[in-house]
């Protein structure tokens, strides 16, 4: 079983210190089968681009760093304290694509945050 | 007798099911290999297309009275004769106005389709909540008004005897209800009575309607999902194994084009078919206000390498374009009227990424499909997104247990790989190992450089053998025995060694050694012989 899980750390290093922990060989490959993905300091405010594609203002990035496990097997008690259950709708930037995992991720975002899924009638209708 | 009939394990790929790659040798299954990978991924197909997943994510897709929900008084009554011959449809009766049946989905780019026919009401309304609807005449099989935020693209498509398929495709930001409504008629479901027919519902990611998939509890998904080998046919009329690390498409939106904020172009979804086959493409256009279509909205890590890639075809003005790396320079393409997919590699100075292509001049037209950028130094297989950046897992495949088929003091390797000159850290097109890096016969390479046959004893090189390659198809035999090793590439001899020992070994890993040592090729066989076999037989295994 795979499971897909975000997490959230203070600092780019205090993420390298968990992974690196998950386990390293002597290349520095990973010894285990999880699948991680830095998604780095997430995007507040996206930059402002010319036409020529040159930056204007400089885009507003989290001070907390990001990261996407999809753990082979059960989540890493280890890495509770850091683990994140973003609104999808908003902050959901990025997902393994594996359908079964996401599956069994949105099910549990619904068990913990049911206010992320309001009812049709909240939404505005448009017969 | 040939010589294949000495061999021990054939693994030549072409039948495969989910987990499993077959072997031809030996036939009991026993050399079989388990296949990995936890997501799904894509493939070119026989066809030349890009194959993906597909999926139906509603549930109880033809059970309309159960999990569907309704809103007003509306009742689905079962055994009706439907589209395709079978009494599977349903009856879609409301008794009040403005009733409907609805599923809570997820936000993205997705595609609602379901099969429909006229009742006592002639017409279909489909509604993503909080977002776009279309209403269908299924009367005359025509499109009608849409209404809240425009469809990206709506279908009406005659399936015979009064039935059609009918399909919206939006984008969503949020979750909501996906309703169906019998409708009275066009921007009118204010009726409080009245029945249409419905069949086969189906919400898939991106722009068109896939072939339908039934779902009951869970959703379903088909194509290229998890675990499922891939046999590749990039510009080849043989499949090979399609073996790749972990990647992540940072583009949010790759099919989306109107999603980028940095399109300048006249942009409009093409009539025409995409590397797909399938209508997801978008025609640009250059205009007075601008030449461009690309997305520059995510940050990049300065000092890393990344690689964007986009497929690009030429329909009227300039034989060339341009594409731009991820800080903005530019580079030209030169397009015709065959689907290609360009790339460009940069290491980042800035740390926002960018995926541009630009037509030459005001008049000239293009299609454009799949943008991707990864953090690589070359492009890997198309990773489609729907609304978020995805990673698609690493591949592996690897027999264990494997002893009885692996000579162990004396033995054979034949591996025909296909592979593209790129710079990887360690990269392993087979190896036989014992589960450690100590002991282990395989073929690798590292950084640029060639392919090595690589033997290692008790964690110390044993034999080292340059195979002179590093791009291209190629046939490798390596010949194993104490103090004899032989190594043949394409039908000649290119090294040997005279003191290596043999390690003993019970594992056998296509485009790994151990673990995240990967290929990112493909290897289109993989056979092994419990003899050394002579210098002629190697040269003739290798002939291409």
């Amino acid at each position: 079983m795979k499971v897909f899980r975000k997490y959230q750390f203070g600092s780019k290093s205090a993420a390298t210190t968990k992974i690196n922990a998950l386990g390293i060989d002597e290349e520095g490959n990973p010894t285990h089968n999880n699948a991680i993905v830095r998604l780095g300091n997430l995007v507040v405010t996206p930059a402002e681009i010319d036409a020529e594609g040159n930056v204007i203002t400089e885009a507003v990035l989290t001070d907390t760093y990001h990261v996407d496990v999809l753990w082979d097997g059960e989540p890493n008690p280890d890495w509770d304290a850091q683990m994140v259950w973003p609104n999808p709708d908003i902050l959901g930037v990025h997902v393994f694509g594996s359908s079964k995992a996401i599956a069994e991720y949105m099910e549990k975002v619904k068990e913990l945050h049911p206010e992320y899924f309001p009812d049709p009638e909240e939404n505005v209708d448009l017969p | 007798m040939s010589t294949y009939d000495k061999a021990s394990l054939v693994l030549i790929p072409s039948g495969t099911k989910e987990g499993i790659v077959f072997s031809q040798k030996p036939t009991n299954g026993d050399g079989d290999f388990t296949f990995t990978r936890a997501s799904s991924a894509t493939r070119v197909n026989s066809d030349g297309l890009i194959e993906k997943e597909t999926q139906n994510l509603l549930l109880q897709s033809n059970t309309f009275d159960t999990t569907w929900i309704a809103s007003g008084t509306i009742s689905a009554t079962s055994g009706q004769s439907g589209y395709d011959g079978n009494s599977d449809a349903w009856l879609l009766t409301k008794s009040t106005a403005y009733a409907y049946t609805y599923q809570n989905v997820s936000s993205g780019l997705r595609t609602i389709s379901v099969y429909a026919k006229a009742g006592s009401l002639n017409w279909l309304y489909i509604l993503k909540g909080g977002n776009s609807g279309q209403y269908f005449n299924l009367a005359s099989g025509v499109l009608g008004g849409s209404a809240g935020a425009s469809p990206i693209d709506a279908n009406i498509t005659s399936v015979g005897g009064g039935w059609y398929r009918c399909s919206l495709t939006y984008i969503d930001g949020f979750s909501g209800s996906l309703r169906i409504y019998p409708a009275d008629g066009d921007g009118d479901v204010s009726g409080t009575s009245g029945s249409i027919y419905i069949q086969d519902a189906q919400l898939n990611q991106g722009l068109v309607a896939d072939s339908y998939l039934e779902t009951t509890t869970t959703a379903v998904y088909g194509g290229i999902t998890d675990n499922i080998p891939r046999l590749d046919y990039t510009d080849a009329s043989c499949p090979s194994l399609k073996l790749e690390p972990q990647r992540t498409n940072l583009v949010t939106n790759s099919e989306y084009v109107l999603d980028y904020g940095q399109n300048t172009a006249d942009i409009t979804l093409s009539t025409n078919l995409s590397p797909e086959g399938v209508k997801n493409c978008w025609r640009v256009e250059g205009t007075a206000s601008g030449l461009r279509v690309g997305i520059a909205t995510f940050s990049a890590v300065t000092g890393q390498t990344y690689t964007g890639s986009v497929y690009v075809r030429k329909i009227s003005g300039s034989d060339t374009a341009t594409i731009t790396d991820i800080d903005n320079n530019s580079q030209t393409i030169n397009i015709t009227t065959e689907w290609q997919r360009f790339s460009v590699t940069k290491t980042a100075v800035d740390y926002i990424g960018r995926v541009y292509v630009l037509v030459d001049n005001i008049g000239d037209v293009i299609e454009v499909y799949g943008f991707q950028l990864e953090e690589s130094s070359y492009p890997t297989s198309y990773i489609p997104t729907y609304g978020a950046s995805v990673t698609f897992a690493s591949d592996g495949c690897e027999k264990t247990s494997a002893s009885d088929l692996i000579g162990q003091t004396e033995g054979t390797i034949l591996c025909e790989i296909n592979v593209s000159t790129k710079v990887l850290p360690s990269s392993w097109a087979f190896s036989l190992n014992d589960g450690t890096t100590s002991n282990y016969i395989g073929l690798r390479r590292s950084g640029s450089s060639n392919f090595f046959t690589h033997i290692n004893v008790s964690g110390t090189t044993s034999a080292l053998i340059d195979t002179g390659i590093n791009n291209g198809i190629h046939k490798i035999a390596i010949a194993y025995a104490s103090n004899d090793i032989q190594v043949y590439v394409d039908g000649s001899s290119v090294g040997t060694d005279t003191s290596s020992g043999i390690p003993s070994t019970s594992i056998i890993e296509l485009g790994d050694l151990v673990s995240n040592r990967y290929l990112d090729d493909s290897v289109k066989q993989f056979i092994l012989f419990k003899t050394r076999l002579s210098n002629e037989e190697l040269a003739d295994l290798t002939t291409i």
